[in-house]
């Protein structure tokens, strides 16, 4: 017969295992501690942000004159753009009254904060708010992330960078397709035929795919790998102009 | 007592926004062992528990896990070299289950507890 001590032992061993049945039967659900502990890190994710802030501020003074410098360039190249854009917009919108079609579609937008942590990635909404996996993270139109697993009040986001096992299609502003994956610390656009001609600073969308909305901001291109030329295709290394980590708001489509 | 356990929930909140639970293990470990045996079994659910909500894992996962290193760490009580490779086993698995991310809030985080550790225990080694 078993001692004390072991007795105790036993029973803890078997209540591990009783965890174990009452998760596998979904009897386990910890969604109001959760809720209380995420409103907690809430608070405390906003209140660590503002700590942050003059380090990160300080972290990016370095590249201040190069990044104005890119700013200005950037500035000059959309405010060419948008003298286009106007433009078809307002053939568009003709068309649209002589056609008296409307192909719009809609789509839920669920206005949501990221989470609660600097070491993981997840936003404050879940299927309570209706959101579904594979939605896109989105801030401004730029594409940051899916979201990947959904709890009552909070769901994951895989964020591009962390995609190894999955790809999007994506193409450049000129006509240049790839596949978008992760590595861990970066975004490479990948599968690009070898005599495409893709250059550093060439902004990256997704294209219309199944789940994904076309047209999304993913980022720039900042660095074309070597080409070996026994390869068919070559990669590129995406720079994302938003970080994940860095903003209070994001939107969930 | 209160005092301690709120704060020690105080730092687990704050820990799990940044990082690992690296001040929360530890502290709770030093306030729990100096009570009786059925304690640390209680204390070893409720740490479970605890790890769980804060980081988005599964209870019985994580109860399973400390449980584990409940037992063996009743093997290497008076061995400090094995309970800190423990120590760093245990959060290394919830850094790589919880598929936490560095930031630089460690630059800061470790050192300290690093320096804490030291003076809680090694100083009196190296006197």
């Amino acid at each position: 017969m078993l001692n004390e001590k072991n007795k105790q032992y036993f029973i803890a061993v078997l209540f591990v295992f009783f965890l174990f049945f009452l998760q596998f039967l979904n009897f386990l659900n910890l969604s109001f501690f959760d809720n209380l502990a995420n409103l907690w890190k809430e608070k405390n994710f906003v209140f660590l942000q503002k700590i942050a802030y003059p380090f990160n501020r300080f972290a990016k003074l370095w590249k201040l004159t190069a990044k104005l410098e890119d700013l200005q360039y950037r500035y000059s190249e959309a405010a060419a753009q948008a003298i286009r854009v106007k433009e078809l917009e307002k053939e568009n919108q003709e068309l649209h009254k002589i056609l008296e079609n409307s192909d719009r579609t809609y789509s839920q937008v669920v206005i949501a904060a990221p989470v609660i942590s600097f070491a993981q990635s997840f936003v404050a909404t879940g299927s309570q708010s209706g959101i579904k996996s594979g939605s896109a993270v989105l801030y401004k139109g730029t594409l940051l992330g899916l979201i990947d697993e959904v709890e009552e009040r909070q769901a994951s986001v895989i964020l591009l960078s962390q995609m190894f096992d999955r790809s999007l299609l994506a193409e450049t502003n000129t006509g240049i397709k790839g596949l978008v994956k992760g590595n861990g610390r970066e975004v490479i656009l990948t599968e690009i035929a070898n005599d495409a001609n893709l250059e550093v600073g060439q902004l990256v969308f997704t294209s219309a795919q199944i789940g994904l909305e076309n047209g999304l901001l993913i980022g720039r291109v900042s660095k074309i790998n070597s080409v070996n030329p026994a390869l068919a295709t070559k990669t590129a290394t995406i720079e994302q102009m938003i970080n994940f980590y860095e903003v209070n708001l994001v939107e969930i489509k | 007592m209160k005092a301690k356990l709120f704060l020690l929930l105080l730092i687990l909140g704050l820990e799990s926004s940044f990082g690992l639970p690296l001040f929360f293990l530890y502290l709770s470990y030093s306030f729990i062992h100096k009570y009786s045996e059925k304690y640390l079994l209680l204390s070893v659910f409720v740490t479970s528990f605890l790890l769980a909500i804060f980081y988005s894992l599964s209870w019985p996962i994580l109860a399973a896990l400390l449980l584990f290193c409940f037992f063996i760490h009743k093997k290497i009580k008076e061995k400090i070299v094995w309970q800190l490779i423990l120590f760093v086993l245990i959060n290394a698995v919830i850094f790589i289950l919880a598929e936490l991310r560095f930031n630089y809030f460690y630059l800061f985080h470790l050192p300290v507890f690093m320096f804490y550790l030291y003076k809680a225990n090694f100083k009196k080694y190296a006197a």
